[in-house]
């Protein structure tokens, strides 16, 4: 799947048109314009409460929106129950607390997804599981519990378990922000590992070495407006916005 | 153990017992293998044998009636029948209280609360005498089987409130996680939350079924014969009487109930030892 999303590289793969989201009276998101096309990496910063991770979670819908549309891989998110459970089949989501399953195993934290909703048979997630694994370099782990695994490697399981469904799209929601210092790299190097790969990928992070490494577009969030879209490379070294100068002088120092 | 079942048909009774010693023993040591097909065997096909072959009528089987049954025969089925259904209708209660579907949750609210609301002996007095003058005349539903209806939805709105404690333990991300891999609402549910849910409210589920296995006493008011109750029979029959036989027989029946009690508190200690040996957490 990995290889003809670059040959299709140019059609849109989320499409976001004026999504506002209130929680309570709390306008959380305030008319937000985002199209990512296939391939892309877009990394989402911005100050804590600015809206990020709630944008991200409206792209499979495990938030939902007052107004606005959200278009995944051609498909519409409305409220219609199977639609979201298609569009969630296509797009892998790693959370900031990893949010494995800790009755089960790594392994079967991987293949319960593809057995029950993909109606692989078990062998063959098997594979498919072990394969991932290899891939986030943890293969000899598979048959601990979460529990018995460090903060990376759990986050690592979480990130085959995305994987073993092949999607088309991965979100990140802060994908290093629980974890110890030193399990940070091993992480990002996985990541950076899936986006040489040409996965499409939405990150919300704040390891700015990272976003310049893998991003091709730069996104700053504030007060729930998308304040800058941006290169990279102009991201970092001449921001069109005050507010990103600030932003940016105050988390690189 | 028998009661008033009929002599000559007591050997159904033995071969109830018997082959349900059989099949419980491997459902319940780990380490015996085929764990679904045992459970398959015994939570459905040995209780559809069971009511046929203990209320016979067809295959060449005569007819007994379930007011002759008696002793810890009545107590066992009750029992059984109360922990095997109150359990799953409990969990389905439990979920379609915590449902986004207002008239799902309205509908499950009502009935918890209602079956809680009212005691055991009422329930009773209800479906055997009550309950028969607001059906029509011919509808004939058996004594035993009122009781044991009235008994499961009891039980169950109780099993109901112990499972939604252990839904409400399981923290938000678990959802999040599971809906993320598209995996949808009974999926989600039956592969990632209540096997976590399940397992923590343990103590309070075998708390729930050691009730139920003493309230089966309760059946007493309304003249259906339990362990209890055929006891108190034999104290009147003249061929059983000697000066001690109050305190043998009360002492024996006790001993009974204890020793179910304890047997089933102890496995569940047991099974949440190995657990939680198993998941390091």
């Amino acid at each position: 799947m990995a290889s003809d999303m670059r040959t299709t590289a140019h059609e849109v793969a989320i499409e976001i048109i004026g999504l506002h989201k209130w929680f309570g009276s709390f306008h959380v998101l305030r008319e937000i314009d985002l199209k990512v096309m296939q391939g892309e990496r877009i990394v989402i910063c911005g100050p804590s409460g600015s809206g990020k991770s709630t944008l991200l979670r409206c792209i499979n819908r495990i938030e939902d929106w007052q107004r606005g549309r959200v278009i995944v891989d051609g498909t519409e998110l409305t409220n219609d129950l199977k639609t979201i459970d298609e569009v969630r089949g296509e797009v892998g989501m790693v959370f900031q607390q990893f949010n494995l399953f800790p009755h089960l195993t790594a392994l079967e934290n991987c293949t319960l997804a593809p057995i029950w909703v993909r109606k692989m048979p078990k062998s063959e997630a098997d594979e498919l599981a072990r394969h991932y694994l290899s891939r986030v370099r943890i293969p000899e782990q598979a048959d601990k519990y979460p529990a018995q695994l460090s903060g990376g490697q759990q986050q690592r399981v979480a990130i085959a378990r995305a994987l073993c469904m092949q999607p088309k799209i991965m979100l990140f929601d802060e994908p290093t922000s629980a974890l110890d210092p030193e399990m940070v790299k091993e992480v990002l190097d996985t990541i950076v590992g899936l986006a040489l790969d040409g996965m499409t990928m939405v990150v919300v992070s704040h390891e700015m070495g990272f976003a310049r490494q893998v991003a091709s577009r730069m996104v700053l969030m504030d007060a729930g407006q998308i304040i800058e879209v941006n290169e990279p490379e102009a991201f970092f070294s001449h921001p069109q916005h005050e507010r990103t100068k600030l932003f940016l002088g105050q988390i690189l120092r | 153990m028998y009661g008033f079942y009929p002599v000559s048909e007591q050997w159904r009774v033995d071969v109830i017992y018997v082959l349900g010693a059989v099949l419980l023993v491997p459902l319940l040591v780990p380490s015996v293998p085929h764990k679904g097909l045992t459970a398959i065997v015994f939570f459905g096909a040995f209780p559809m044998l069971a009511f046929f072959l203990l209320v016979g009528g067809m295959f060449g089987l005569p007819h007994v009636e379930t007011g002759v049954w008696g002793g810890l025969l009545v107590t066992l089925v009750i029992s059984f029948t109360g922990i095997m259904f109150s359990l799953p209708l409990g969990i389905l209660l439990a979920l379609g209280r915590r449902s986004q579907f207002p008239i799902t949750r309205t509908i499950c609210i009502v009935f918890i609360e209602f079956w809680r609301g009212v005691p055991l002996i009422t329930v009773l007095f209800f479906a055997t005498y009550m309950l028969p003058f607001f059906l029509p005349s011919d509808w004939r539903i058996d004594g035993l089987a009122r009781v044991l209806i009235g008994v499961v939805l009891f039980a169950a709105a109780y099993m109901a409130e112990v499972v939604r404690g252990g839904l409400q333990a399981i923290p938000r991300s678990q959802f999040e996680g599971a809906m993320a891999l598209g995996l949808g609402y009974w999926r989600m549910m039956g592969l990632v939350i209540l096997p976590q849910a399940l397992r923590l409210v343990i103590p309070g589920i075998v708390n729930s079924f050691i009730a139920l296995f003493k309230d089966t006493t309760l059946v007493l008011i309304v003249a259906i014969f339990d362990l209890l109750g055929q006891l108190r029979a034999a104290f009147a029959d003249p061929s059983w009487a000697t000066p001690v036989t109050l305190f043998t027989g009360f002492a024996f029946a006790g001993a009974i109930y204890f020793a179910g009690s304890f047997g089933m508190s102890r496995y569940a200690l047991f099974m949440e030892r190995r657990m939680n040996t198993d998941r390091l957490h």
